[in-house]
């Protein structure tokens, strides 16, 4: 694995709120251009820590972050970080497609709109069809670009939602459960798609199954709420190739996990 | 007197038969120790005793009760037709006003105020008599007699086998029923007393002028430059929309930016602190009493308003500034002046009178009278101000928080977030709070009595005197009320057209509300 | 690698320009916010600093002492001692000569006839009253001849006696420096304002007739809308059936809502008093008039409140064999009962404060003593702060109208409090 270069790295990172932790101790590196499965039983934490990735948590109230993560040497709870400037790098696709009520045009320009991404409005034109194109949504929805975003399928929207995304060109992207709310069919889509975004995105993906990460990912992360409680430094169980984590994992509690003895 | 007495004698009576039908369930399983049964309790009864005591107090309190309503409503009624029955055949081609004097000479001669006026009225003013005992004597009689026939009738079926509960609790359902049914009771008042004197105007008065009507003065003809017969009023509601329009238009100026704003900024920026005594302030200014604003705006806010013009006026008075401001303050005021315009033009077309146009473009200079409608509007919208924010913070919160992740996840600012994601999202929703801030407003009553004027100029210079509907409801029912008069007519047809503006724009309000709501949901 | 936009666009400086740009209008957008909050402010404290400066000036009023000669050759001439012909005497003039000579202001011919306006101005409509009442006093009136049954008012004919007299517009006066340097005026604290009834004059004007009128009305109101309302929302809430009738129930219960509050008036003029013919003017029609609007204020909060209740609980007790009214009546409801109070509380609060409906029903520019029961004609506060408004005397207008209005805020303020404390209450309990 010499050849990896690493996007971000978390080094101790614990989150609480209102003083209470729901990440303790996690240290992690995550991988350019490769897609980082994040699993574990609900409530384990998983989601909180995709959301410190960028800075998602500023928004909620009694929520704090510690410890220290970096995107690409630079650490993104620096005090002069904007993260404003942070979420550019940064993206973010959420569990439910959220579309913004626009049409299907606007809502993909809207991120280089807010930015100022573009000069022409042919400049503008170039980035939301190839953001698009993407997505894999472009055939689909390129002779209705003014109809509301809303107006789509369930599947479309999430697409929709990449393309989105995408059309900041950022470097890294988290995806919290993007498929959970989707029928097996647009899952595939979601799936097949996150594969062709990881050459040239980094990807990072909180996901309920353990066939999806199996499918998607790389690197697999195994989080644990218990051991909050307990003894363990950390809820971070187990760190590694997807292959091996599901295989031949190290640790007991995660052996018993992926074979599907609680969750 | 007779009244409150048997009023008494009811109630007494009712809570006497409460505790005796409960006794008397009792008395008649006494001994019988039967134990319970799939249809008696313990107390061999096929009900709690307290129902059967609740039903007899029922059966011996209604139907007397209702009676005496009825007859309340029906005894005048009746007097009337006893009179009319009962008049000489000689009274039949009398003309309407000598009906009424001999109608009340009747009255009071069977009163014993004055003596038989003519052997004619015999009968009429013996039936009257009759009436009268009957009313004051007879009804409570029979009304008693009945009370104790009910109760006894009560007493006897008693019976423990009597379902009591079932009994008690279907009347308490038409009970609850009727007390549901008191709201459509209010607004068929409404609707039928407002159109009841609304239609007797409309018959004296032409519906067409009145709606098209540029000129409004109730009063008869010495309004300026007017040469009409000064007995009856002009009643043209033209003026006043444009008042109503002008002041409402003016508190919304003031009442939906603040608003809004005070909602976005308590409801995404403020710290604990600042929302600590900025929520209170709000509620503080919802609280006070519309008189309290009215007071103050006719007694402070009109003073300071026309200082402060004054003093404008003599800041300006420099050669090139005074004309351009004049010139903005006249292009803005002509804006609306072309409203009043073709409202004067259309009316004048349409009714076919000759409509003085050029009138109406009035120069605006910066003075003020008395009356100003800036003062009046401003102050409206302060007290609109927390209505508008309790509106539009529903709106913002009704917008799911996934917007707003998916457009913070995005890199946006929160401003932009606001400006570009929620609100544009929480537009209808804030639209349908102007609506029903918009129809408060033009229903607002205290604020332009005491501080708009009372004669109806056709303007739209926020620094005259206009009038508004309120207003010259308010004027024309001021002093006696004669419900046959023109005026207060008048104002109930104002009233209706009110009750009916308010009325849309709330059935529309609320569907806009509501389909944005679904929207979310 | 797809590059989606063009490079330059990401250069990091360039970011931070745009960034920093977008911050400012974040901040500019900001401002707005505070500004908004600072116009509602500003106009918050204008409206209190003019209710405040103007009541409590009210609250305050100047006295005038004087020597006062009861002169017999001015007020009976002839020399009858008839009751009747004391009582047709100006009195007031009587007071003039000593503030006259007090003042060295000629009392006679052209040249202080200005200074003797501004003396006069002084003096207001009562204290003319006042005096008469000190020699004649009218006690009824004979039930056949309609004349006025005079008796003596105790001083006599050539006494000097010191009386105090309420002093008029005195910040716009100048002699009343003078006055008060002189010792013959003081200033104290109004008590007339509390003890007296609603007159035209300021000098006697009071609000307890006022008061009592709205306790009064207020009580009808209560009564007239509390039962019907709790009644509608447990049948809304529990009993009805989804029909037509019921959705139109709800339709109208959202009109009345929604109706201007002067439409009330109209309708309760003509179906209270011109149908029914009930007195006018008195709290059984006001409170009749404001029962309409708190009507669908009770309804809703009744509604929410038995909403609020657990549907566990309900279930529990239909459980144990309870009938669905034994369950409302006996628990539902009186677990429901604080937010009903609360609501009728603030809905009563809104009705104390109510005037518009009350126009046209006879309460503006009643004069009567106070109301002893709901059927004795008076206006409530928020009509007497309008009547105060259409005096012609500055004082009434300008400060006594603001004086009541201090006493409606601190009742309305009580209330609402209440109403606060009660929620505060079951919230904490829960």
């Amino acid at each position: 694995m010499s050849d990896d270069e690493i996007r971000m790295s978390c080094k101790g990172v614990d989150v609480a709120y209102w003083g209470e932790l729901a990440i303790k101790n996690v240290s992690m590196d995550i991988l350019s251009k490769k897609v980082t499965a994040f699993i574990g039983p609900s409530g384990c934490g998983k989601s909180t820590f995709l959301r410190a990735l960028n800075r998602m948590n500023d928004t909620i109230d009694g929520c704090q972050v510690t410890g220290e993560i970096k995107l690409d040497g630079n650490d993104i709870y620096a005090k002069g970080m904007d993260t404003v400037f942070l979420r550019q790098w940064v993206g973010m696709v959420f569990q439910k497609p959220n579309p913004f009520p626009k049409s299907i045009y606007e809502n993909v320009a809207y991120g280089p709109r807010i930015h100022g991404l573009f000069r022409t409005k042919s400049e503008l034109d170039d980035i939301v069809e190839q953001s698009l194109m993407g997505a894999g949504l472009w055939d689909e929805v390129k002779d209705r670009l003014r109809n509301p975003g809303t107006g789509l399928s369930g599947g479309q929207q999430q697409r929709l939602c990449i393309a989105r995304a995408i059309a900041v060109n950022p470097e890294v992207i988290l995806m919290d459960e993007p498929a959970s709310a989707l029928d097996p069919i647009a899952t595939r889509k979601i799936e097949s798609l996150i594969k062709s975004l990881a050459e040239n995105y980094t990807i990072v993906i909180v996901t309920h199954s353990m066939a999806q990460a199996q499918r998607v990912s790389d690197k697999t992360a195994f989080f644990y709420a218990a051991s909050l409680t307990e003894d363990d430094d950390s809820n971070l169980i187990e760190y590694g190739d997807t292959d091996q984590v599901f295989n031949n994992p190290i640790d007991e509690r995660t052996r018993q996990y992926v074979e599907g003895a609680f969750g | 007197m007779l009244l409150l007495l048997f009023l008494a004698a009811l109630l007494l009576v009712t809570v006497f038969a409460y505790f005796a039908g409960q006794k008397r369930a009792l008395s008649a399983v006494r001994g019988h120790s039967v134990g319970r049964t799939l249809s008696t309790n313990n107390f061999g009864l096929a009900a709690l005793p307290s129902f059967y005591g609740q039903r007899l107090a029922y059966l011996v309190f209604i139907p007397p009760f209702v009676l005496l309503l009825v007859w309340w409503l029906v005894e005048p009624r009746l007097a009337d037709a006893l009179i009319s029955w009962n008049l000489p055949e000689s009274m039949a081609g009398a003309s309407k006003g000598d009906l009424v004097g001999i109608i009340s000479s009747i009255r009071e001669a069977a009163a014993g105020k004055i003596a038989l006026p003519s052997a004619d009225y015999r009968a009429a003013v013996e039936a009257l008599q009759t009436l009268t005992w009957v009313s004051t004597t007879g009804v409570y009689l029979l009304l008693s007699l009945l009370l104790l026939s009910l109760l006894i009738l009560g007493l006897a079926t008693s019976r423990p086998e009597l379902r009591a509960r079932r009994a008690v609790e279907g009347w308490n359902r038409w009970v609850m029923f009727i007390a549901a049914s008191v709201a459509i009771l209010i607004t068929v008042g409404i609707v039928m007393s407002l159109l009841f004197q609304a239609l007797s105007f409309f018959q004296a008065y032409n519906w067409f002028d009145f709606l098209t009507g540029t000129r409004w003065s109730p009063g008869g003809a010495f309004q300026r430059g007017y040469g009409e017969e000064a007995s009856g009023g002009v009643f043209g509601v033209v003026p006043l929309m444009t008042g109503t329009l002008l002041i409402v238009i003016i508190a919304m100026a003031v009442a939906v930016p603040v608003g809004l704003m005070s909602a976005i900024y308590l409801g995404e920026y403020a710290t604990n602190r600042v929302r600590s005594f900025a929520k209170p302030l709000l509620e503080i200014l919802a609280g006070i009493p519309t008189v309290v604003y009215g007071l103050f705006a006719a007694l402070t806010f009109t003073p300071w308003l026309a200082a402060g013009v004054e003093a404008l006026n003599s800041v300006l008075n420099l050669p090139v500034i005074r004309p351009a401001v004049l010139f903005v303050a006249n292009v803005f005021v002509g804006l609306g002046n072309i409203f009043v315009w073709i409202a004067g033009l259309l009316s004048g077309l349409l009714s076919g009178s000759e409509t003085q146009f050029m009138s109406y473009f009035t120069q605006v200079q910066l003075q003020t009278g008395s009356d100003i409608a800036l003062a009046a509007g401003v102050v409206m919208g302060t007290m609109i101000i927390p209505f508008v924010a309790s509106l539009s913070d529903d709106a913002i919160r009704a917008v799911p928080d996934s917007l707003r992740d998916g457009a913070l996840g995005l890199g946006s600012t929160r401003s932009e977030m606001m400006l570009r994601v929620i609100l544009p999202a929480a537009l209808p929703g804030i639209a349908g709070g102007v609506l029903l801030a918009v129809s408060r407003a033009i229903g607002e009553t205290m604020i332009v009595v005491m501080a708009a004027g009372s004669f109806a100029y056709l303007t739209f210079n926020p620094l005259d005197s206009v009038s508004t509907f309120t207003v010259q409801i308010n004027a024309l029912l001021t002093g006696d009320l004669d419900f046959g008069g023109t005026k207060v007519q008048a104002a109930f047809a104002i009233g209706i057209f009110l009750f009916f503006i308010t009325l849309a724009l709330n059935t529309l309000a609320l569907a806009i509300v509501r389909r944005f709501r679904e929207e979310y949901d | 690698m797809v590059q989606i936009i063009d490079p330059k666009y990401k250069d990091a400086d360039y970011q931070r320009q745009v960034t920093a740009r977008r911050r400012q209008k974040g901040k500019r957008f900001q401002a707005l916010g505070i500004a908004a909050l600072a116009v509602a402010g500003l106009m918050l404290a204008a409206l209190l600093y003019s209710i405040v400066s103007n009541g409590a000036r009210g609250l305050m009023e100047d006295r005038i002492a004087v020597e006062v000669y009861f002169d017999p050759a001015k007020i009976d001439p002839k020399g009858t001692g008839e009751l009747s012909v004391m009582r047709k005497f100006n009195y007031d003039t009587l007071v003039y000569p000593t503030l006259y000579e007090a003042l060295g202001i000629k009392a006679k011919g052209r040249s202080d006839r200005d200074k003797r306006r501004k003396v006069k101005q002084l003096i207001g409509l009562g204290a003319s009253n006042q005096l008469r009442e000190m020699v004649v006093r009218e006690v009824g009136r004979d039930p056949i001849s309609d004349e006025a049954i005079l008796v003596s008012g105790g001083t006599q004919l050539g006494d000097t006696v010191m009386v105090e007299l309420t002093a008029l517009s005195t910040s716009a006066n100048p002699y009343t420096q003078t006055l008060r340097d002189l010792g013959m005026l003081h200033t104290r604290f109004n008590g007339d304002f509390f003890t007296g009834v609603n007159s035209n004059d300021p000098g006697y004007y009071g609000i307890l007739d006022a008061l009592v009128g709205s306790f009064w009305t207020l009580l009808v109101c209560f009564l007239a809308s509390f039962p019907v309302a709790v009644l509608t929302a447990v049948y809304l809430e529990e009993f009805a059936p989804r029909n037509l009738i019921t959705d139109f129930i709800e339709v109208n219960i959202n009109n009345l809502a929604a109706v201007p509050s002067i439409v009330f008036g109209l309708m309760g003029a003509f179906v209270f008093i011109f149908v029914f013919g009930m007195p006018g003017g008195t709290a059984l029609v006001g409170g009749l008039v404001l029962s309409l609007l708190t009507l669908p204020t009770i309804i809703v909060a009744a509604r929410a409140a038995i909403r609020a209740v657990p549907g566990s609980y309900r279930e529990a007790a239909l459980g144990l064999g309870a009938s669905r009214q034994q369950a409302m009546w006996s628990f539902v409801l009186p677990s429901a009962m604080p937010g009903i109070i609360t609501g009728t509380i603030i809905g009563l609060a809104g009705a104390l404060g109510e005037t518009a409906p009350l126009l046209f029903i006879g309460m503006v520019g009643f004069q009567s003593g106070i109301p002893l029961t709901p059927v004795d004609g008076t206006p409530t506060l928020a009509v007497g702060i309008y009547n105060a408004f259409g005096s012609q005397f500055d004082e009434l207008k300008n400060q006594l109208s603001n004086s009541t209005i201090i006493v409606l805020l601190v009742l309305l303020m009580l209330l609402n409090g209440t109403a606060a404390y009660l929620r505060y209450r079951s919230e904490k309990r829960q």
